[in-house]
């Protein structure tokens, strides 16, 4: 049961995350792609400039620059910020459930040891410094004094390691906590977790998005029994006691509402922000009037039409930050057990025949980058250099031809397949998907699409590879060893979504795997990612398309918002309103 | 109100044919004078003719990309612009038309058949029939009728065969009901009692008596199913539940919806043809109806 | 019916009798959509609980098996359509998969602003669709008839999406009148003048979307009893006399003719339901409609059912009071005493 809670927890992240992208509007809920929703992260309001500057990082097109004119004003105290996602949390604890939508309320009602900028560099936050031991089996936190739970509690290491060991036992990415043997905690600053292994990613792994700091004397209980991931266990607000930013008003899951007011005595200051509501809409165009109107400050956006359209707007800022983290990849995934596909000529062909440059650029606006690995370019364990199969449709019946399935005087292969897609994200897989039907067409492949019309239905296919290729979203979760390992592990293929769902089958390819999970050298590490994308591109498990161009809309009036890897789940103590 | 007074009750079974032609004719003359129901059937007419025609004429291959994604009317060589993929709007309509008229045609028998197998005997019969096939009507008629497709559409999957059946499980207890009332009324006229008395049996009585007088005003009925099935196509596959193998106007419509801000074309022409079909179909189905009320005809 | 010696106590009588048999009909009817329903749920293809585990993030086998135990999926099919309407009766129809708690919760949640919905539009569509029928029958043949009729059956022949689309597109983007979605400001104050015009403001879109989209309906019908009131034996007596011709549309033949309209109305709040769907949809109003459109994407198959069934019973309780009513006001019993 529990394993299957978190395969639930995942789902719903899955979901979440599907919405942000298929929806576009929501700031908090979706991915975290967007940076809009949630401000700040650890930057200095003086540095905004900035901040901005660096955290634009490779992507893409804003249409227009944030910030400067906040410079000029300095931060003002008060306001409420509304903040629109699309899909609606039910669990405001990210310590047992991941995904955006609890991702967002919870790392603005609970901090975390560490936080992270747009380049993956870490800050400190709850954890003034850390440092991991010469061999790597050490990894100690030091926190700063001061800190108080919302009751006015100290925030104590010994809290540190009860989050960490709720997390290793409740949350669906175990590779996260799952090196961690037992945690030393020698005074109430101090925290030591002895790993099995060496574990780089770790550090990512004390995000706000994925580890909360909650108070012991709180949750102990609900812990112990195990009522933490009930309903009431973790989200009633005369109950709640958070260590964030802001304090837990109202939190009506089945209206999507979540209120959240400042707390007074946050360690860093009190945020600017006075309330912070978290509102779910889920249509992106009323988001987008949401947005026009000031009814909403900030929101994701992912469709096409609905982030060019945000970015004509007056006094909206669009901004393509606070993906990485969350690392979505769009794929088409081919199931290996299936007689034609189980050719890795056919897959290659098939490949060859979609042109990714239309997708990405026409189909999609440009908006996306194109991927043709499961790690997101935004990583710097992306390899820009591995085969990609660019549109050839020569190549393509070449191999086809090769494999067996010569065309018929018709253009006719005799080859006819379905495709499945992850319902709530239409541009990124339903519109790809009647791409692909249609390009396969043109070299004699026959396509039927595959409605789902619910996310349980498509697992109710893939789970029991009961596909032939489907569309898929892959998360990478700021580390390959949390989000990107799992698909290419003989022992992941089970009948849960996102494990190993193609069954696939490289036991060279585990063994590097496993060596770069332990490789502290980031060098080195980079490396066997390169090789480890290499052969991945040749054996072919999977055809890597594009980033979920998540964008982060908000209002100018929302001064400094986080613009880090985790965007929409980042702290937004630093943003505030202005007039 | 409009039934006591309908022609076909009075219509008497002796030589059914002499006088059928007559109120018939009469009625023609009537929808005739009627111009918004002229309209209606001309605009009918064209509709039909487009679809049948129009994709033997221009491109019948609606799923292929044959355009930049989202290009306008009156940037490209496409009349109607393109969709979200670039496909060509004129060919879905066309073509798509064709299919969302076969659905809702097809439904709209489905749902006459079934009504007048429930509500035929039910009014024919009467007694414990009626009581028990009108309770089972009930039963399909209470529940809100989206609610009751989206189930079925959620568990046996959004195809279009599926499509139809789900119209016509919520849509065939309207027709019962009707059917009910008018093989009641028919049973106990004179020429039927008559037939009776003959010695014919139940069977011939209904099919071959009852049932071709009742079948003006099902006519009616059907026309305004079918309205009413394209309506509800279109509303299924916004909320997701179409299919995405064959082109509909319900399917362009709800597909193409998260661009209305900045495609307007890909939606508002589809949901121009639902327009004027549906409107077209209530016309006529008006002019039909009016042509058959005396009251209206004293007027 | 006017005769006897106490004709009022023998009419309650006889309404009471009436609504009794009707109250066990209803019963009647409210369990047997309810096992029609779970079983319509039995017979969809693909096991219970491999779908239910799918929506809830796939599982083993193991899984899948614990899942069958822990929701009774192992038993019999009598069985656990037995536990299910003895749960249903006292309101318990499970929790959802998605929000984890009880679907009879969550659905009465939704159940006011759908009511607010559907009453609003409903009073929209009877006034609007009166007014153009007895406009409309009172000159059946002038052009400002054929104008109104069109108009009317304009409503009725465009998807009902779509006008709530158009709406939203002139009133909401282009004018910024109108809120946009939901049915409350998350900004608005504590005040409840505040809140009610707040709300009113949310209101005035899907409302008139969904009003509009039946005034239709209502204007057919209400010409149409209208034609027959004013060819009736009573409407040509007040006229014989000499009564006003407004006197004799306002006063007479209106009341009479308004009734086949509410009563309709009444019975055809299943209808609205349906079509609050599409409008709450378009608007984010937070009903039942809403919920609904939700539980589809997340195949929460409970809210699902309990929505279903709990839909039916606002309907068989809707048709009840309207069938009642209807026999209150019968219009035999009021056109006997003038």
């Amino acid at each position: 049961m529990r394993r299957f809670r978190g395969l639930l927890a995942l789902l719903l992240a899955f979901a979440m995350l599907a919405a942000a992208c298929g929806g576009s509007d929501d700031s908090s809920g979706d991915t975290a792609s967007d940076d809009s929703p949630t401000t700040t992260q650890a930057e200095e309001p003086e540095e905004i400039p900035a901040t901005i500057a660096d955290t634009a990082a490779p992507e893409v097109e804003e249409e227009e620059e944030p910030e400067e004119e906040d410079v000029d004003s300095g931060p003002v105290s008060g306001g409420t910020v509304v903040l629109a996602t699309q899909v609606q949390a039910t669990s405001i604890n990210s310590n047992i459930q991941s995904g955006n939508a609890s991702g967002s309320p919870s790392s603005q009602l609970f901090a975390s040891p560490i936080l992270f900028d747009g380049d993956y560099n870490p800050e400190p936050y709850l954890a003034e410094s850390w440092s991991f031991s010469d061999d790597g089996l050490q990894f100690t936190l030091n926190l700063v004094e001061g800190a108080t739970f919302h009751d006015g509690e100290p925030i104590k290491a010994s809290d540190v390691a009860f989050s960490i060991n709720m997390n290793k036992e409740f949350h669906p990415f175990k590779p996260m906590f799952g090196p961690v043997e037992s945690i030393d905690t020698p005074d109430d600053q101090t925290v030591v977790l002895n790993l099995s292994q060496p574990h780089p990613a770790i550090l990512i792994a004390m995000s706000p998005a994925l580890l909360p700091v909650m108070p012991e004397h709180v949750y102990g209980e609900a812990v112990a029994d195990g009522t933490i991931r009930e309903f009431a266990g973790n989200t009633d607000p005369d109950v709640f006691v958070g260590s964030g930013p802001f304090k837990l008003d109202e939190f009506d899951p089945s209206n999507g509402i979540i209120r959240m007011s400042r707390y007074d005595d946050f360690f860093l200051g009190a945020p600017y922000i006075e309330e912070l509501v978290i509102q779910t809409i889920q249509d992106p165009n009323t988001t987008i009037i949401a947005l026009e109107n000031g009814e909403v400050h900030s929101a994701n956006l992912q469709g096409v039409a609905d982030v060019e359209r945000a970015q004509g707007l007056d006094g909206i800022v669009v901004t393509p930050e606070g993906t990485e983290g969350i690392g979505a990849v769009v794929s088409m995934e081919y199931n290996l057990e299936d007689e034609v596909l189980s050719d890795v000529r056919v897959r290659q062909a098939i490949a060859y025949s979609l042109d990714k440059d239309f997708i990405v650029n026409t189909l999609h606006g440009g908006l996306p980058f194109r991927a043709k690995s499961p790690i997101h370019p935004g990583s710097p364990f992306y390899d820009d250099s591995m085969e990609g199969y660019d549109f050839d449709q020569a190549r393509a019946a070449e191999l086809f031809d090769e494999a067996g399935y010569p065309a018929d005087g018709d253009g006719n292969r005799g080859i006819s397949l379905t495709i499945d897609f992850i319902p709530g994200v239409p541009d990124y897989q339903k519109n790809v998907a009647e791409y692909i039907k249609s390009a396969l067409s043109e070299v004699g492949v026959e396509i039927e699409i595959r409605s789902s019309p619910d996310i349980g239905t498509w697992i109710g296919y893939l789970a029991p590879r009961d596909y032939d290729l489907t569309m898929n979203i892959l998360f990478m979760w700021a580390d390959p060893v949390i989000g990107v390992h799992r698909s290419f592990l003989e022992a992941n293929i089970q009948p849960i979504p996102f494990a190993n769902n193609s069954a696939y089958i490289n036991a060279d390819l585990e063994a590097k795997l496993s060596e770069a999970a332990v490789e502290l050298d980031v060098a080195a590490r980079t490396a066997l990612y390169a090789e480890i994308q290499a052969t991945l591109a040749e054996d072919l498990p999977f055809h890597w398309i594009e980033t979920l161009p998540t964008h982060s809309v908000y209002s100018e009036s929302l001064q400094n918002p986080p613009l880090t890897i985790w965007g929409a789940m980042s702290p937004m103590h630093e943003a505030w309103l202005s007039e | 109100m409009s039934s006591e007074h309908d022609p076909a009750v009075l219509i008497d079974a002796v030589d059914e044919d002499a006088r059928a032609r007559s109120p018939l004719g009469e009625a023609w003359f009537m929808f005739r004078r009627n111009r918004a129901a002229l309209f209606g059937l001309i605009l009918l007419v064209a509709i039909f003719l487009l679809t049948i025609f129009g994709p033997m004429l221009y491109e019948n291959e609606p799923f292929r990309i044959v355009a930049r994604p989202r290009t306008s009317p009156s940037e490209g060589d496409l009349l109607l612009g393109s969709d979200y993929l670039g496909r060509d709007t004129l060919a879905g309509l066309l073509t798509g038309g064709r299919v969302t008229l076969l659905i809702a045609v097809f439904a709209g028998t489905m749902t006459v058949l079934i009504g007048l197998l429930i509500g035929g005997p039910a009014g024919y019969f009467g007694g414990r029939v009626e009581s028990v096939l009108m309770r089972l009507t009930e039963l399909f008629q209470v529940p809100p009728a989206i609610l009751l497709a989206m189930l079925v559409l959620v568990l046996w999957g959004p195809t279009v065969i599926n499509l139809v059946l789900a119209i016509s499980l919520v849509a065939w207890p309207q027709t019962a009901r009707l059917s009910r009332g008018e093989f009641l009324r028919l049973r106990n006229v004179e020429f039927v009692r008559a037939a009776k008395a003959a010695g014919a049996s139940d069977l011939r009585i209904l099919t071959r008596i009852i049932l071709p007088n009742a079948l003006p005003p099902l006519i009616v009925n059907a026309t305004l199913i079918i309205g009413g099935a394209i309506l509800f196509e279109a509303g299924l596959s916004f909320l997701g539940l179409g299919d995405p193998n064959v082109m509909t106007w319900g399917l362009m419509l709800g597909s193409s919806r998260p661009y209305v801000f900045d495609t307007w074309w890909a939606v508002t022409f589809p949901g121009l043809a639902i327009f004027f079909t549906v409107l077209a179909i209530s016309l006529v189905g008006d002019g039909i109806n009016d042509a058959f009320n005396p009251k209206l005809r004293e007027r | 019916m006017t005769e006897g010696p106490s004709p009022r106590a023998k009419t309650l009588q006889r309404l009471g009798r009436m609504f009794v048999i009707r109250l066990g009909h209803a019963v009647f009817l409210l369990l047997a959509v309810t096992i029609f329903t779970f079983t319509l749920l039995h017979l969809a293809p693909g096991d219970a609980a491999q779908v239910w585990a799918g929506a809830q993030g796939g599982a083993s086998a193991e899984q899948i098996e614990q899942i069958r135990v822990e929701y009774g999926l192992d038993r019999p099919f009598p069985q656990q359509l037995a536990s299910y309407v003895g749960n249903a009766a006292t309101g318990d129809f499970g929790d959802s998969f998605f929000f984890r708690q009880p679907v009879s919760e969550l659905v009465l949640a939704r159940v006011w602003p759908t009511i607010l919905l559907v009453l609003t539009s409903l009073g929209i569509a009877i006034l609007g669709g009166v007014i153009l029928g007895v406009w409309t029958a009172r000159r059946p043949t002038a052009p400002s008839s054929h104008v109104i009729t069109a108009v009317a059956l304009f409503g009725f022949s465009a998807p009902i999406f779509w006008t709530g689309i158009m709406l939203l597109l002139i009133f909401s983007s282009w004018l910024n009148l109108l809120p946009s979605h939901g049915m409350n400001s998350v900004t608005v104050g504590d005040g409840f003048f505040e809140q009610a015009w707040d709300t009113f403001l949310h209101l005035i879109l899907p409302a008139s979307t969904l009003g509009f989209f039946y005034m239709a309906q209502y204007s057919r019908i209400s010409r149409v009893s209208m034609l027959e009131v004013l060819g009736s034996d009573y409407v040509r007596t007040a006229r014989a006399k000499g009564l006003k011709e407004r006197s004799v549309i306002w006063k007479h033949a209106l009341r009479n003719a308004v009734i086949p309209v509410v009563t309709i109305a009444g019975f055809q709040v299943g209808a609205l339901l349906s079509g609050g769907i599409l409008v709450e949809t378009v608007f984010e109003w937070p009903g039942m409609g809403r919920l609904a459109f939700e539980a589809v994407l997340r195949r929460d198959t409970p809210i699902l059912m309990g929505m279903l069934i709990i839909s039916t019973f606002i309907v068989i309780v809707a048709n009840l009071l309207t069938d009642v009513a209807y026999r209150v006001i019968d219009p035999r019993i009021r056109f006997a005493k003038p």
